[in-house]
Formats: structure tokens, C-alpha cells, sequence
């Protein structure tokens, strides 16, 4: 059984349909007017906020080695679990490096917990969005992939 | 050699004709999208070449490289010709429009239509409405819920503004006291009360409205599209088609919208025919410079191409209103037809008779 719901007073205005009138006269005025807010895309990009949450990049020191440490910790925090590292051990004895490190970007969900997780500052995300690919495995990121020189 | 010039003519006027209409169909698609656009504040179809400008062409392409997907059912008869009935009742229907003044030209016959059926009118209402049985057909046996409930509502639809649409014509026969589209569009010369072109919407003005909003409602067009009501019915009685047989049913469609906007021109907004100016007072200020059979050209030319403006310019309004208006629930649909439309326009009916009993008696 359908509600009924008093319908409010009908001016005027209503009676005569002059609102139908007022609404051809808007779109006619949008449709002379002859603007658009459009981005096209593939030739012009959208301008990114800061702090936009893009494809992720691993930072290298002075010394161009990679900063992470593979502490574990953006792959312990990360969400969807898309993280995998391989850790290695280097010269110093306290410490380790990522002998592989993947980020399966299908799975990820550009929370950006991983980042904020890291301890040194060595996973950083860009403000690329536009990455596309033919197959899902070239979008599971590798240290190649995701490694950034110049910062 | 006369004979033969004079069959070619017979054949080639309709071609023209078939080739003007598929071609508005084809660009009637891109000006709608574009002008949505626009509407929207969009840019709208911009591929393909400038402006996007060979989008139809683009779309035809498409739709005949398309995979033709039959869906398995038991009515696969039905699903395979309902696409043909709603186009091939829309497209005869448009076979009895005329579209411009019939003239000799060097002792040669060049009639502007395709056929002259001397109850056009009839002829056009008949198979307008065979449409319908397309649709109905075609939502039942997709064997899917969606076409389905588009398919009865079409039914619902159609049928209801039938009813005043048939009315409104038979008020506009009455007034001009003519089946004969063609005659009725030679009415419609000449001025009334002095200063206002003899048209249709002058002379029945209420007619006029009535038969805009049925003609809207035949051609399943925004606001009364709850036939293919995409939010609701993905896209009604087409859902499950595809290919050339989805091009069909689109392309009927259109051609349904050319059909009530030739009807809106012949009846209501005088035919080929210029306000104020008589074709035959044309023909004579041409025939002052040039030979008379090519006055008769040019000025058929002419009419033709005022023909084509305004049907042109009625489309525009049907895609204007389409980018404006939301669509009615189905009870306010219903409401409108029933409520509103069917008794005034037979008000109008019985004035219209009255009036003219009184004028003839
Ligand atoms: S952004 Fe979020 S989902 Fe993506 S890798 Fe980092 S923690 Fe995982
Ligand atoms: S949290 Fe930072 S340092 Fe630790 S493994 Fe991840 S990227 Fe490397």
C-alpha cells in the first residue's frame, strides 16, 4: 500500500506550466553558451592536489642505495596485504636491504598506510595515476619499477 | 525517351528522399548527443574527425561488425523479426509523408513523395501504430524481465496516447475537411483574420499542444520514454539486442521522431509552405527572370528545403526537451493521457464539429 504524501499548494506559475518554460530557456541559455568544463584527458592531465596519493616510489640515499631498510613494516600495515619483500643482508651487520620488493598495484588501495608506516622515509608515493598495462603482471611493481633516483 | 526520363524520376525522388532520412537518422543520433553535451556543459563526441562530425559513421561501422548476439529462447522467431516490424511499419509510414509541391518540369511529372495515397493520414496512423506490436513482441520474447516490463509498459503507453493522438488528427481532418496530406499542407496557404499565417497552430491551438505531447509519448520520447527508462529498465524493450538488430530498433526510433515532426509540420506549422507567400505567387516571381518549367524547379527547391527546416526544427525541440525535462512516474503518465489529454482534446473534437456543422449548415 503506497503512502500517499500531500503534495504542496500549486501556485500560478505551476498551473500555466511556466516552469517547464523556465527550464527550456535554462538549457537553451547552457546550450548557446557553448562552454565546458571538460579535461581531455589523454592530452591534458588533471592537476594533482598536494599530497595526491599516486603509484608508489622507493627513495635512494646520497649514496644511491635504496633506504629501505626491509623492515617489514608497510607490508605488516598494508591492507590488502600487497606488499612482499625478500630481505637480504648487507657489509653492516645491523643491517638488512630488500633483496626484491613488489607492490601488486591491483590490489593496492592507495591508502598510503605503507608510508606513513615507514620508518626512514623510504617508500614515498608520486602523483603519477596514469598507469596502464596489457597484462596484470606488469603491474605488480619490482624494485626496477618502483625505484626513484632523483628525489 | 520521355517515359523512361519519367521512371527514373518515379524512382529517384523516393531514393533522395530514403537518403535525406537516413541521414537526418544517423545525424539526429550526433546532434543529440552533442547537444546534450552542450546542455551539460560537456563537449560531447569529439573523435572521430572534426568536431566528432563522423561519429554515425563510426557508430554504423560499429554496429555492423558487432557480434550478433541471439539470445536462446523458445520465441526466437519473435526476437529475430520484431526489430523488422518496428522498422519496417516506421519507415512505410514515413513513405506516405509528402514533402514539398508536386510540378512538371519540361512535360515530366516530379511528384514529392513517395507515394500519393489520398488517405495519407489514415495510412500513417495505421502503421505507426504497428510499431507498437514490434515492441511488445520483441520485449516478450527476449525472455528477460527488463524488455518485458518495457514491453508492457510501451504497450500501456502507446495505446493510451493513441487515443488523443487520433483524436487531435481527426480534429485537424475535420478542419481541413481533407484525408490528403498533401492537400492539407496546400491548405494551409494564405493568412487568417489578416495577419497570422493560415496554419494549424493558429487555427487549433489546442490541437496543436495535444498532438505535441502524444507525439512525444508515440515516439517513446523524454519525458514519456518509460518505455526505456535506462535507470530503471537498463534500456527497456532493447535490452538484449544487439548489432544491426539494436541499429534497427534505434534507427526506428528516429525515424519515428521524423515521422511525428513531419506530421507536427504538415499539419500544424504549414507544410512546405512559407507564411505569407503563396507557392504559386513564388513560382511567378521566379518564372518573371527564368523559363517557367525551371521556376517550377527551383521554387519546388526551395519549399523543399523550407520543408526540411522545419522538420528540422521540430526535432530540435523534441532533443531540446529531451536534455531538459525529467521523466513522469507511470501513474502520472497514465494520469496525463487519461485525465487530461483524452477530454480535451475530445472537447475540442465536439467544438471543432459544432463549429464547422454551423459554418456549413
Ligand atoms: S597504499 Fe595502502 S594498500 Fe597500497 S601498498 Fe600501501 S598500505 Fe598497501
Ligand atoms: S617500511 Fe619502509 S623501510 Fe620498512 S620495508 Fe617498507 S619501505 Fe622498507
Amino acid at each position: 500500500m503506497a503512502i500517499r504524501v500531500k503534495e504542496p499548494a500549486r501556485g500560478v506559475k505551476n498551473r500555466l506550466y511556466v516552469e517547464l518554460l523556465q527550464g527550456m530557456w535554462f538549457t537553451l541559455k547552457k546550450l548557446l553558451g557553448w562552454t565546458d568544463v571538460t579535461i581531455e584527458y589523454p592530452e591534458e592531465k588533471r592537476v594533482v592536489y598536494p599530497r595526491f596519493r599516486g603509484k608508489h616510489a622507493l627513495t635512494v640515499d646520497d649514496n644511491g642505495r635504496l633506504r629501505c631498510l626491509a623492515c617489514y613494516c608497510c607490508a605488516r600495515v598494508c591492507p590488502p596485504k600487497c606488499i612482499r619483500i625478500v630481505a637480504k643482508e648487507t657489509d653492516d651487520p645491523m643491517e638488512k636491504m630488500p633483496e626484491s620488493y613488489e607492490i601488486d598495484l591491483l590490489r593496492c588501495a592507495f591508502c598510503g598506510l605503507c608510508v606513513e608506516a615507514c620508518p626512514c622515509g623510504a617508500l614515498i608515493m608520486t602523483e603519477d595515476y596514469d598507469f596502464t598495462a596489457f597484462s596484470r603482471e606488469e603491474l605488480v611493481m619490482n624494485i626496477e619499477k618502483l625505484r626513484m633516483d632523483k628525489r | 525517351m520521355k517515359m523512361v526520363v519519367q521512371y527514373i524520376v518515379y524512382l529517384g525522388v523516393p531514393l533522395i528522399f530514403l537518403a535525406v532520412v537516413f541521414t537526418i537518422v544517423a545525424y539526429l543520433s550526433y546532434v543529440e548527443r552533442k547537444m546534450g553535451a552542450f546542455m551539460q556543459i560537456r563537449v560531447g563526441p569529439n573523435r572521430a574527425g572534426p568536431w566528432g562530425i563522423l561519429q554515425p559513421i563510426a557508430d554504423a561501422i560499429k554496429f555492423l561488425f558487432k557480434e550478433d548476439v541471439i539470445v536462446d529462447t523458445k520465441d526466437k522467431a519473435l526476437y529475430v523479426f520484431a526489430p523488422a516490424i518496428i522498422f519496417i511499419a516506421t519507415f512505410v509510414a514515413l513513405a506516405a509523408l509528402p514533402f514539398g509541391m508536386s510540378f512538371s518540369f519540361m512535360g515530366i511529372n516530379v511528384e514529392m513523395n513517395v507515394v500519393n495515397i489520398s488517405v495519407g493520414v489514415l495510412f500513417v496512423v495505421a502503421f505507426s501504430g504497428i510499431a507498437v506490436y514490434g515492441i511488445v513482441l520483441g520485449g516478450w520474447a527476449s525472455g528477460s524481465k527488463y524488455p518485458l516490463l518495457g514491453a508492457m509498459r510501451s504497450a500501456a503507453q502507446v495505446l493510451s496516447y493513441e487515443v488523443p493522438l487520433t483524436l487531435t488528427i481527426a480534429i485537424m481532418v475535420l478542419t481541413y475537411n481533407t484525408f490528403d496530406l498533401t492537400k492539407i499542407a496546400d491548405l494551409q496557404q494564405g493568412t487568417l483574420l489578416g495577419f497570422l499565417p493560415r496554419w494549424g497552430v493558429f487555427l487549433q491551438p489546442v490541437a496543436f499542444l495535444v498532438f505535441i505531447a502524444s507525439a512525444f509519448a508515440e515516439a517513446n520520447r523524454i519525458p514519456f520514454d518509460l518505455p526505456e527508462e535506462e535507470s530503471v529498465l537498463v534500456s527497456g524493450y532493447h535490452t538484449e539486442y544487439s548489432s544491426m538488430k539494436f541499429a534497427m530498433l534505434f534507427m526506428a526510433e528516429y525515424g519515428h521522431m521524423i515521422l511525428a515532426s513531419g506530421l507536427i509540420v504538415l499539419f500544424f506549422l504549414g507544410g512546405w509552405h512559407l507564411p505569407y507567400i503563396n507557392a504559386s505567387s513564388i513560382v511567378s516571381a521566379f518564372a518573371a527572370i527564368i523559363p517557367a518549367d525551371w521556376a517550377r524547379l527551383v521554387t519546388a527547391l526551395l519549399l523543399f528545403g523550407v520543408f526540411f527546416v522545419k522538420v528540422c526544427a521540430v526535432l530540435f525541440v523534441y532533443v531540446w526537451a529531451r536534455w531538459t525535462f525529467p521523466r513522469f512516474r507511470f501513474d502520472q503518465l497514465m494520469s496525463i493521457c487519461w485525465k487530461v489529454l483524452v477530454p480535451v482534446s475530445m472537447v475540442d473534437l465536439v467544438i471543432t464539429a459544432g463549429v464547422i456543422t454551423w459554418l456549413y449548415a
